[in-house]
């Protein structure tokens, strides 16, 4: 007895050892601040990692710009409070940036903002990389398709240069015979007659071959139902579908250039069924203060502010805006843009919400939930929407069709790592069946009907 | 010779008539009434040839092809500025509070993008009226009624907020110069903010009187209580805490009183694993209460103060007079048994005769029930209408002594027993006002309507019994340019001034009237704000009432009340008319929701009318039609009572007592959509006794008018077929022996021995299947129904509707069977079944047929409600039917419906046992046939956007809320953990006020309805044929000393002659 409950105590004080070994390592793992999401957390929606300005400047070579770094810590952690002591350097900056004064961020430690600038850096001595287009099924698909075409277009080029050739093989041979038989070499009909001979010759030519004839006709027949089956199940789809937005929005300034996350604006992503539209308040969080865009200038910001009611010249919000007349609203934003093919495009924001153009739509009676699949599946925004950061205008990358979304079930793995949901349902599966730690969507249901249809 | 054979259909063809001869070419009998649902125009003064024809056709295809080419450019705006709390997709929940004359409950209101879609009972946070009823659940329909007033009217028409703010005023000051009085009538007021408003529009003017009235008067029983306890309040009926219950024409399970609370309290007292309590019921029309009643009598409603009498006499011993009584044999065993649990005992009387109900309290007194079943520290203010001072007011108006009447959630013209001489009085007043959010009869004679904002568009605050304040909050803007009805009253005192229909001025007007009088009354929130804010939030506030005592001038007692019921309550010649409420229209404030027209009354299954129940074997001696269906209408009678006429088409309902007649009050509204304004108004068919509003009058004359009626019943049949769909047992019976009345189907067999076991003769349904079962690795969803709890009250069909989105079909479409509700409650009435009876039959038919006799209703049957929704059979008969795969099986349980796979074959319904599927027939929305809510805008705001809206020819049935499962399933995986058992709450489930619906994973051994499912009282429906459903019942054990005869159980458990012998076992 007393044997079995030291080996049991033993293994215990073994097995805790061990334990709380894994939890100090995982302890010192944790403790390093991460760089790169602290800087995406709480950085990137002012500061461009490069040299661009956004919100604020950029922070490349931002170490080099401070007398020191711990002035520069200071700075970050609570700006208004550094700004007290009166470095030249910070007082430029504050003047430079009309007097907006960068939010402190009491929570940053010093370890985190050193590990925030020294992911600056290491980004930024990285040579810039070339983005790499997702090479989607559906790209491929496409490429099959179009060669098909080109295939059955050159088939029938050739079809009809040999019907050609032979014709004019067995008329020339004809011409020779009537030559030799001392008949009138010169054939002196018209082009018209000679055509008309020429179907004679092939209606004649056709009785006698009535097997070739049907082969032909059947090949083209089916030929053309594929063509009929194939747009058909193009009803629908609109892949490559890209409006004009009331807006000129460019994802590509946004989401690439600057590198703004997707979740930053689209926020419903991680709770709600939508991803949403941003709201115009959202997008007021950084255009407060930029008011010119590198591209289109003034325009397209002017009408976010004519949508929410805010006086850049004021560089503030007006109070009880829907309230106001337009007469008066409408000149204020005149004055502001100050060109009057500007304001014209501006006039119709003038107190409204703004009306995207939406280009995803989802076909009818189907459900779809981007939380469950952002959130919960962990799948990248670029894996349905393509390359949006290389967007300039969007379009719809994806077919959205029932076959894609199968598809992608039955490929994708479920992360049942880290979610205590998945357990019960994890360990079922692997004493079912027998393909290791890893499954499908499709195994645990991602198939049925009432998933998605209800 | 060949012998040539004839064939003929009939003599007409043989003979070859004139007539047959005409008829013969054509290809129908008669006229298809093809018009009446293809649209309004006349098809057959159409002249679209077959060439037309053809080229539409081809038009049509090739623009459909085209179209689809096109991709259609939707607009998507996203919010301004968006509101902090709002994510599109996700839906809010707010804290609030439903009063209707008729109601109290606390609740909650689901709101998706700002527009409330769907009320749920049960606030977590606060101990209030947490159940609710179907009209509650279907009150946020009534928010997107487009007849509600979008303005305010003057004389029909639109006048400005400020001119009518002016002309009143002007009108108001007149009156008072003039030295004449404005009266404001209400309903009962429960709210602390409107009385203060109301106590300050009296004072500016210096002539008002407030004066109530409620359309279900309770002001007898206040004033009994007066007399006999020295207390003038409704007591909280602690129906969970008794276990003796009688109830004497009170309806408190349905609609009597504060019966929100009683509902969800009295089902804690009828579990059968503890002490059960026993419920006796004597009334005159089959109510909720007397359906589910342990012993039920029928009465007469003018006997009832008589059995009141006699029951007093039994339990003290005195003699007071009163009739003997029929049921005597009854009044004894209620009174022994009532004595036996003196303390836990309750007599309810639903008479509103303060005679009657010195009697009734009088009676309590005797049981003990003050402080233990009568609660006096937290009285019930719902009811607190004066029907003599509305009376007085009537008088007062045709005397000239009253200038000028509002009228606030008040509609005498139509309500009252004198309803048009209301209608008159008003029209002739200088100045009449009503705020009136709908056209009613009452507003129709007013010069003003001045339209109030839906509650769910209000502010305002309760007090629905002691100590309780609770919040009402809005959850939507105003939908139209309607004001606050408390605004105008603080606008016309100069205590508020007019903004527009976003007007917060009552907010601030109540927030003013809490800081003062309820803000002292905590020491939890130090500074106003928060306690506000908190109170919003959690939906109410709640503190200690402190009684007082109030003792009436006049003290009656029990001698003086019985000599008067003496002298009262004579049943005299004719019919005695009992008007009664039902559970969908109740009073009739929401008459014109399709919803709650479309729920078939739990008692007689019909639906969109009210009508004339009546004694079935009285209607056989009167020559009535006793079967209603779709090819039987029912006979129309005329009823005179008090000088008034009404023609109503009259029903049988076993259990009306011989010599009564039962109508429903509610109906015969003159304002609403037309189809939706039915039924005859039975309000003027009430009198006044002793100064009070009586639900009876005597000395009707009912005679047939020769028209016939159709009704639309959702159920006529009244037996069970003989089959064991509901399952029934006695208490004593249960506590023998757990399995009682759950007797388990098995089959006869000759095999030895099957999968390594041995049997004996018998195989249970379980062993004789040979389905393979399917894998539940996850979640395997179940639901389980104890008919104890169930009450039948339809609460949940309601919060299906709402849920679901499945639509109203309206009365035609019902006749012809093709209702769509997904959860139907069965009704069921039986009688004893004879042993001697079943055991005498020999062979299946004989047997059958003393089934059946046995089962015909007597003069008082027993009813028994069973909801019925899909049983998602694991082994589901539906599924293998499908043609196109339409209806399949999920790996957790589900039997799921995609409607864009179906083509409407309709094999699976017809091969449904449970006959749960429901098929289009038509399309519901958009389309002007069925003009309910979905064929407008504003009526589509109710649609839960979560669900799709289904069109013609697709197959729907219930799915488990499949939309609240998915989720309840992604909230846990967000969140990164497992569900919480009761986390994920179905609809009906949400709604049900006695919580008889359990739903839940029977995957999770630790959750209820695991347990539920493996108590002995579970059973599947018709589970011999091995569905094997996911939704279980529990049998219904009544607390009754007679013991059930379970036929073929107890042959199996004795061993003895076994019934397959008489070929009955193969079903």
């Amino acid at each position: 007895m007393t044997d079995f409950m030291n080996k049991f105590l033993g293994y215990t004080m073994h097995r805790v050892m061990v334990l709380s070994l894994f939890s100090l390592i995982s302890i010192t793992a944790f403790a390093q601040p991460d760089g790169g999401k602290l800087f995406d957390s709480q950085c990137k929606r002012c500061h461009n990692i490069g040299e661009a300005k956004l919100v604020g400047p950029g922070l490349k070579d931002v170490r080099s710009r401070w007398s020191s770094e711990d002035n520069l810590i200071a700075w970050i952690q609570n700006s208004a409070e550094y700004l007290k002591t009166g470095d030249a350097y910070a007082v430029g900056l504050y003047e430079k940036y009309n007097k907006s004064a960068m939010p402190a961020f009491p929570t940053l430690s010093k370890e985190d903002v050193v590990a925030i600038l020294d992911y600056v850096d290491a980004e930024n001595s990285k040579a810039p990389e070339v983005a790499v287009a997702p090479t989607g099924t559906e790209g491929t698909a496409k490429e099959e398709d179009n060669s098909l075409m080109y295939v059955l277009i050159a088939v029938a080029v050739i079809l009809s240069i040999l019907i050609y050739s032979l014709y004019s093989m067995s008329s020339s041979l004809i011409t020779v015979l009537k030559h030799r038989d001392g008949e009138d070499s010169v054939d002196d009909r018209s082009m018209l007659d000679k055509a008309e001979d020429c179907l004679k010759g092939m209606g004649s030519w056709a009785k006698e071959n009535k097997k070739i004839v049907g082969l032909l006709v059947t090949v083209v027949v089916l030929i053309g139902l594929k063509f009929v089956w194939d747009s058909l199940l193009g009803i629908g789809v609109y892949t490559n579908y890209q409006p004009h937005q009331p807006i000129k929005f460019s994802h590509k300034i946004h989401a690439g250039e600057i590198g703004i996350a997707c979740v930053y604006c689209h926020t419903g992503v991680t709770e709600s069924k939508q991803a949403t539209i941003p709201s115009a308040s959202t997008c007021m969080n950084c255009h407060k203060g930029v008011k010119e865009g590198a591209q289109y200038g003034k325009v397209e910001i002017a009408k976010i502010y004519a949508s929410i009611g805010f006086d850049p010249e004021k560089d503030a919000y007006i109070e009880n805006y829907n309230q106001k007349p337009y007469e008066e609203m409408a000149s204020l934003y005149e004055n502001w843009l100050g060109d009057g093919d500007a304001y014209r495009q501006v006039q119709s924001f003038i107190q409204k919400p703004i009306s995207w153009v939406q280009i995803h739509k989802l076909p009818d009676h189907a459900y779809f939930n981007h939380a469950q699949h952002y959130k919960v599946g962990g799948i990248e925004c670029e894996t349905c929407h393509g390359p949006v950061q290389e967007m300039e205008e969007v379009y719809q990358y994806s077919p959205l069709t029932m076959g894609w979304c199968i598809n992608c079930h039955r490929d994708t793995k479920v992360k049942f790592e880290e979610n205590p949901y998945y357990d019960k349902l994890h360990d079922y599966l692997s004493k079912r069946y027998k393909e290791g730690a890893q499954f499908t969507v499709s195994r645990i249901g991602g198939l049925e009907c009432g998933k998605c249809h209800y | 010779m060949s012998n040539q054979k004839i064939y003929w259909k009939g003599l007409e063809e043989l003979h070859e008539t004139n007539e047959f001869v005409k008829n013969r070419e054509n290809e129908f009998a008669e006229s298809l009434p093809m018009e009446e649902f293809l649209g309004k125009e006349n098809l057959s003064q159409s002249k679209t040839g077959r060439r037309d024809f053809l080229k539409f056709l081809g038009f049509s295809v090739t623009a459909a092809a085209v179209a689809a080419c096109e991709a259609p450019i939707q607009k998507a705006l996203p919010y301004v500025i968006k509101p902090e709390n709002v994510t599109p997709g996700v839906p809010n929940y707010y804290a609030s509070a439903y009063f209707d004359d008729n109601d109290f409950a606390n609740i909650l209101v689901k709101t998706r993008e700002g527009r409330p879609i769907f009320i749920e009972g049960g606030n977590p946070t606060v101990a209030g009226r947490n159940g609710i009823s179907a009209q509650i659940s279907a009150s946020v329909l009534s928010l997107y009624d487009t007849t509600r007033l979008k303005e305010a009217m003057k004389k029909g028409e639109p006048v400005s907020w400020s001119t009518a703010d002016s002309e009143i005023i002007d009108a108001l000051t007149n009156i008072a110069q003039s030295g004449k009085r404005t009266a404001i009538l209400t309903s009962t007021i429960i709210s602390p903010s409107t009385k203060k408003a109301i106590a300050d529009f009296s004072a500016k003017f210096g002539n008002v009187d407030h004066v109530t009235f409620d359309a279900i008067s309770y002001d007898a029983i206040p004033n009994a209580h007066g007399s006999v306890f020295g207390k003038t309040a409704v007591p909280y009926y602690r129906f969970d805490k008794t276990m003796a219950v009688a109830s004497f024409g009170a309806d408190f399970m349905g609609t009597w009183l504060d019966h929100n609370a009683y509902r969800g309290d009295f089902a804690k007292t009828r579990s059968p694993k503890g002490e059960m309590s026993r419920l006796f019921s004597f009334e005159a029309t089959m109510s909720l209460t007397g359906a589910n009643a342990d012993y039920r009598t029928s009465v007469k409603q003018t006997e009832i103060p008589h059995a009141l009498i006699a029951l007093y006499n039994k339990l003290s011993g005195s003699a007071l007079p009163a009739t003997k009584l029929a049921c005597d044999a009854q009044i004894t065993k209620c009174a022994d048994y009532l004595k036996a649990n003196k303390g836990k005992a309750l007599v309810v009387c639903g008479i509103n005769d303060v005679n009657a109900q010195i009697i009734t309290a009088e009676i309590n007194k005797l049981l003990g029930a003050e402080g233990t079943t009568m609660d006096f520290a937290t009285p019930v203010f719902t009811k607190m209408g004066n029907s003599g001072a509305a009376d007085a007011l009537l008088k007062n108006i045709a005397s000239g002594t009253v200038g000028g009447i509002i009228l606030y959630n008040a509609n005498p013209a139509y309500n009252h027993p004198m309803a048009s001489n209301w209608k008159d009085a008003i029209s002739k007043l200088k100045l009449s006002v009503s705020f009136a959010s709908k056209m009613d009869e009452s507003a129709e004679a007013c010069t003003y309507v001045l339209p109030d904002h839906n509650y769910l568009e209000s502010w305002n605050d309760f007090n629905p019994f002691g100590g309780h304040f609770a919040v009402a909050q809005p959850t939507i803007h105003p939908l139209f340019n309607t004001r606050q009805a408390q605004e105008n009253l603080l606008v016309w005192a100069g205590k508020a001034n007019r903004s527009d229909k976003n007007s917060s001025a009552y907010r601030e007007y109540m927030k003013e009237v809490w800081k003062e009088t309820l803000f002292s009354k905590q020491t939890k929130y130090a500074s106003f704000e928060d306690f506000w804010n908190y109170s919003v939030h959690d939906g109410a506030f709640e503190t200690t009432y402190s009684e007082s005592v109030s003792i009436p001038s006049e003290i009656i007692t029990a001698g003086d009340a019985a000599a008067k019921i003496n002298s009262t309550f004579k049943s005299g010649s004719g019919y005695e008319v009992v008007l009664y409420q039902k559970m969908g229209i109740g009073s009739g404030n929401q008459a014109n929701n399709p919803w709650l027209q479309e729920l078939p009354d739990p008692i007689s299954r019909v639906t969109w009318d009210n009508y004339i129940t009546m004694s079935p074997a009285e209607m056989k001696e009167k020559g009535f039609a006793t079967y209603i269906g779709q090819e039987d209408p029912a006979d129309m009678a005329e009823i005179s009572v008090n000088g008034k006429t009404i023609k109503l088409p009259v029903v049988a309902s076993p259990g009306q007592a011989v010599g009564t007649v039962g109508i429903a009050v509610g109906y015969g509204r003159t304002f609403g959509k037309e189809g939706e304004i039915i039924g005859q108004n039975a309000f003027p068919l009430g009198s006044f006794v002793n100064g009070t509003v009586q639900n009876w009058t005597v000395g009707a004359e009912i005679s047939k008018t020769g028209e016939t009626y159709p009704l639309a019943a959702t159920q006529t049949h009244h037996t069970m077929m003989g089959r064991d769909i509901v399952k029934e047992t006695s208490l004593a019976q249960y506590k023998e022996n757990k399995h009682s009345g759950n007797h388990k189907h098995s089959f006869h067999t000759k095999i030895k021995e099957l999968k390594g076991k041995e049997v004996h003769g018998h195989l249970s349904s379980d062993e004789a299947d040979f389905w393979k079962k399917f894998d539940r690795p996850n979640h395997n969803w179940g639901m389980t129904i104890d008919l104890n709890a169930c009450n039948g009250c339809g609460a949940c069909v309601i919060a299906c509707h709402a849920e679901n989105n499945v639509p109203v079909v309206g009365k035609d479409e019902i006749r012809r069977v093709r209702d769509m509700h997904w959860l139907r409650i069965d009704r069921y009435y039986s009688s004893d079944t004879n042993k001697e009876m079943l055991d005498n039959a020999t062979g299946f038919s004989a047997y059958k047929k003393a089934n059946l006799d046995a089962e015909i209703p007597s003069e008082s049957p027993q009813v028994v409600f069973q909801p019925i929704m899909c049983q998602h059979c694991s082994q589901a008969p539906c599924e293998t039917v499908c043609p196109v795969l339409a209806t399949t099986h999920s790996n957790e349980g589900l039997n799921q419906m995609t409607y864009n796979r179906c083509i409407g074959t309709r094999y699976c319904a017809n091969n449904c046992p449970y006959k749960v599927r429901r098929f289009n027939w038509f399309k519901y929305h958009n389309n002007e046939q069925f003009d309910f809510y979905m064929n407008d805008d504003l009526g589509k705001m109710v649609l839960n956007p979560d669900v799709n809206v289904r069109s013609r020819g697709v197959m729907e049935k219930c799915s488990m809320c499949v939309q609240r499962i998915q989720y309840g399933k992604l909230e846990a995986k967000k969140e990164q953990r497992t569900i919480k058992d009761g986390e994920i709450k179905t609809a009906c489930q949400s709604a049900c006020p006695t919580h008889a619906i359990s739903f839940g994973d029977y995957n999770d051994e630790a959750s209820l309805v695991h347990e539920l499912r493996a108590d002995e009282r579970a059973y599947a429906l018709l589970e011999e044929v091995g569905t094997e459903p996911n939704v279980f019942y529990q049998v219904k054990v009544r607390n009754v000393d007679e013991a059930y005869y379970h036929g073929h159980d107890e042959a199996h458990h004795e061993g003895g002659e076994h019934h397959e012998e008489n070929g009955h076992g193969g079903h």
